[in-house]
């Protein structure tokens, strides 16, 4: 919490970079690409390499994870996803599940902090696996969301898409997220990212809530008539937040616009996690925004708020979630202070 | 000053809706965290428009802020700067 701030963090990944854990060693190029393919996963914003000998938390660590998110930085809450790519596609890990497997022992480990968000890739495996993996995250780890990276697929594709989002339906997920405007590799075109394949699921599926990751100048303006048009999809703004330190001129543009035609009612706020470094930046980076005269003046955006600022930063999260900001405060000054007389 | 007349903003919400029908759009009121605070949103053509803050301008606030115990509107998912808006205004003098 930052000034009275409830900070609920939209995406945090844990993910492993040493060789430990691999079912091959890796030769360079291949580094290369695994970095590569993370950091565009990510929102383009990995600090982390792949080695041997790799820091706790680019291990993976839970406790390495969880100190630089939530005590080394103003984070109150997060949602923990698994990257469901990594895990089966390529099979990178002697346990495909591996992804998984780091991701839920963070939020398991600390239920009062996190939200488990579930992950199923379609393409690496049959439906009725998928299903499987999807009915599994969430009944037996209780995820409350599920994120999907549509790299090989689209997301209005009824035989793909479809299926994964009435499972979530009947298992009573209703948020669901997307990774868009942020291509993987060259193994698919950039129009697969593309957010318009959003808009016939949203308007099937009024029942759920879309999330979709990493509104960037890729398809920029889709994104912004899209998500002012469709009342469930809301924008996660990594990277466009982690930008700020290299292009604050484009942040604020690009912040601008979203709330101008968008509102601040939709947008959350999202770090990546400890493998984007401390949060804390990020954190102030929204704290610190400010829309400059000439941008108003000239294109009309507004200037941010507070207000906007504590609904981007974690009130909005915080509603999708059905989490009551008030009594969350208590419980975690309560936890904190035990954390503290542990320590 | 008066606490706003829920009817009377829903009556006025219809009679602008009823307006913009001829564009296919309309609004409709959500709740708003402030008493003095109409809130609203666009719907149908209107949703996504371009030309929201002109309407915001031109028919929506007017139509609002001419009864009692209303001080401001917001308009959901659509803001300008008070540069913009100052603009906007002077321009319909």
């Amino acid at each position: 919490m930052v000034d009275d701030t409830f900070v609920f963090d939209g995406v945090v990944h844990v993910a492993d970079f040493s060789f430990e854990n691999l079912k091959a060693r890796p030769n360079p190029e291949q580094i290369d690409a695994f970095i590569s393919a993370v950091r565009r996963a990510l929102g383009g914003v990995v600090t982390v390499t792949m080695g041997d000998d790799v820091s706790d938390v680019a291990k993976g660590s839970t406790e390495a994870n969880y100190d630089v998110i939530f005590r080394d930085a103003p984070t109150d809450m997060a949602v923990v996803g698994n990257l469901p790519f990594f895990g089966r596609e390529g099979a990178l890990y002697k346990d495909a599940d591996w992804p998984l497997t780091l991701n839920y022992r963070l939020a398991e480990a600390h239920p009062e902090r996190c939200v488990f968000a579930g992950g199923a890739e379609p393409t690496s495996q049959s439906m009725s696996e998928t299903l499987a993996a999807i009915e599994r995250q969430v009944t037996e780890l209780g995820a409350k969301s599920m994120k999907f990276y549509p790299f090989h697929w689209r997301a209005d594709d009824k035989e793909l898409g479809y299926p994964m989002y009435e499972k979530c339906l009947e298992l009573g997920v209703n948020i669901v997220q997307f990774h868009y405007c942020q291509p993987a590799d060259s193994s698919h075109d950039v129009e697969i990212q593309m957010p318009n394949y959003l808009q016939r699921p949203a308007r099937d599926f009024p029942e759920l809530t879309f999330i979709m990751h990493h509104p960037s100048p890729l398809y920029f303006e889709e994104t912004v008539n899209i998500a002012a048009r469709f009342r469930n999809i809301h924008l996660l703004i990594s990277p466009i937040v982690q930008l700020w330190f290299e292009r604050p001129r484009l942040v604020q543009k690009l912040m601008g616009r979203l709330l101008q035609e968008v509102g601040a009612d939709k947008l959350i706020y999202g770090s990546e996690g400890a493998l984007a470094g401390n949060p804390t930046r990020y954190i102030n980076a929204v704290l610190n925004l400010d829309i400059p005269e000439d941008l108003q003046d000239g294109y009309g955006y507004p200037q941010i708020t507070r207000e906007d600022k504590e609904k981007i930063l974690g009130l909005n999260l915080a509603a999708l979630f059905g989490i009551d900001v008030e009594a969350k405060k208590e419980e975690l000054a309560a936890l904190s202070e035990h954390e503290h007389a542990q320590a | 000053m008066h606490k706003p007349d829920l009817d009377q903003i829903e009556t006025r919400a219809q009679l602008v809706s009823h307006l913009l029908s001829a564009h296919g759009g309309g609004i409709e009121v959500v709740p708003s965290t402030r008493e003095d605070t109409v809130r609203v949103r666009f719907t149908g053509l209107c949703t996504a428009c371009q030309l929201r803050p002109l309407t915001a301008a031109q028919i929506i606030r007017p139509a609002f802020e001419s009864l009692d115990g209303v001080s401001g509107v917001e308009i959901e998912g659509c803001r300008s700067s008070s540069a913009a808006e100052k603009r906007l205004a002077a321009s319909m003098r």
